[in-house]
């Protein structure tokens, strides 16, 4: 059977590479599937979770991301995200620790700089809570 | 003339400042590994990023984006100069310091006002030494920068390009060719160059692309779906080139001031090397000097005995 391969791509590095059956990612207008030979598709993404199925019934693996854009292209798909991280490394206790640190980080910054780059580290962590207890 | 005791101090001075060089070498070797494989990494998102870009503007043909439109007069300049927190690398810091601060003058003399980021603490001292002000500086991240830093710069840059505070946006770095070389590198980052776009996007992006084995007919433009829409998509991801630009830039930088740093250590223990040679020759020939004055007078002084 053909496959798709999948790409994950942070701007750090390549996070992850693979055959797959199904990749589902959280479109801005919806989730969407995309199965080989998919007509070519480019999309921003909302935050969520990517789900990447190595057969029709299997997710093998899944992905929290924040800031995304996929590309399909026939046999592959390539998303792009400026974070992004595998569902099983999250650490629960220790995001919801961030969360907290973050919030109050957020009440005391004056400058809007650090304001701003706080908010951004709250959605991710946000983000990664809600992909972790869904789980 | 030195005494003896005096050559000796030097040669040991110079012995020990060889010793710091080569270990700042020998870190520099090591460091330069790491950074060359953060800049190989982060290589697949700024290709991917500019191939669909790339499409991207193809489809949406003569979009209205701010960020794409030219500024008809230019009258303020944002100036990024990425140099290093720490010295001792050669010419790199001064290289970028001196072409940037050029371009400032000469804007200057055009009655066009410039603005400056300055990402490095050597940035920072060169410029307030020479009464130009800095509007944003970071320092402490030069070895190591972060997207996070990336971004801040770029949101700056976005936000003054689309309220009109900026006309243009001007990058300069040194570009690590390889270990051994660097190439300062100035790159105008805004207004974006859509022409540019639609085939070879950024010269720093070379190398074998994840993208490369795609169907022939992927190069067709107006093939592709897009979600929303080509308009909102290229919204989206205008932003997101400016800051893989600016991240690229900053490892970049970081690892070419690994091999600046290195080669100049080089070629400080060298010469270090050179100079306890020609000082060990002198100590040797002063020492002799001293002997043989000391022979001359025992027999001298015999010979006045036997007479």
């Amino acid at each position: 059977m053909a496959t798709l391969t999948c790409d994950i791509v942070t701007p750090a590095k390549k996070l992850f590479t693979s055959e797959c059956h199904m990749v589902v990612v959280p479109g801005i207008e919806g989730e969407m599937g995309f199965l080989v030979n998919h007509a070519q598709l480019m999309s921003t993404l909302a935050d969520g979770t990517v789900r990447v199925l190595s057969d029709a019934s299997t997710v093998a693996h899944r992905f929290a991301l924040q800031g995304g854009y996929v590309q399909v292209t026939g046999d592959k798909v390539i998303i792009l995200a400026d974070r992004a991280l595998p569902v099983e490394d999250i650490d629960l206790d220790d995001v919801r620790a961030k969360i907290s640190a973050a919030e109050e980080e957020i009440s005391k910054a004056d400058d809007s700089a650090d304001k701003n780059l706080a908010e951004v580290n709250l959605a991710w962590y946000r983000i990664l809570e809600h992909a972790a207890s869904a789980n | 003339m030195p005494t003896l005791h005096d050559i000796k101090r030097r040669i040991n001075s110079v012995t020990s400042t060889k010793q710091i060089t080569r270990t700042m070498e020998m870190v520099s070797a090591a460091k330069i590994g790491a950074a060359t494989a953060r800049v190989q990494a982060a290589l697949p998102y700024a290709e991917s990023m500019a191939e669909m870009l790339g499409n991207v503007a193809d489809s949406a043909g003569g979009t209205e984006n701010p960020l794409l439109r030219e500024h008809s007069e230019v009258k303020n300049v944002l100036v990024i100069a990425v140099v290093s927190d720490r010295g001792l690398a050669g010419a790199f810091n001064s290289e970028v310091l001196r072409n940037a601060e050029k371009l400032i003058r000469s804007n200057e003399a055009q009655g066009i006002s410039s603005t400056v980021v300055a990402c490095g603490k050597k940035a920072i001292s060169y410029f307030s030494f020479r009464g130009i002000t800095l509007d944003m500086v970071f320092k402490d991240l030069s070895a190591d920068p972060t997207f996070e830093e990336a971004q801040a710069i770029a949101l700056k840059a976005i936000k003054g390009y689309e309220e009109g505070t900026f006309d243009q946006v001007i990058l300069f770095y040194n570009h690590a060719k390889n270990a051994a070389e660097q190439v300062l590198r100035q790159e105008t980052v805004l207004p974006i160059d859509a022409s540019k776009l639609a085939k070879d996007v950024d010269p720093a992006v070379t190398g074998s692309s994840i993208t490369e084995e795609k169907d022939p007919e992927g190069d067709i433009p107006g093939s592709i779906i897009f979600e929303p829409s080509a308009e909102d998509v290229l919204d989206k991801l205008l932003p997101a080139y400016v800051n893989t630009m600016i991240y690229h830039a900053l490892i970049d930088s970081a690892a070419g001031e690994q091999g600046a740093r290195r080669n100049a250590m080089k070629s400080a223990t060298d010469n270090a090397s050179d100079m306890i040679d020609t000082l060990n020759r002198y100590y040797n020939r002063v020492r002799q000097g001293a002997v043989t004055t000391e022979i001359n007078e025992i027999v001298g002084g015999a010979a006045a005995l036997e007479d």
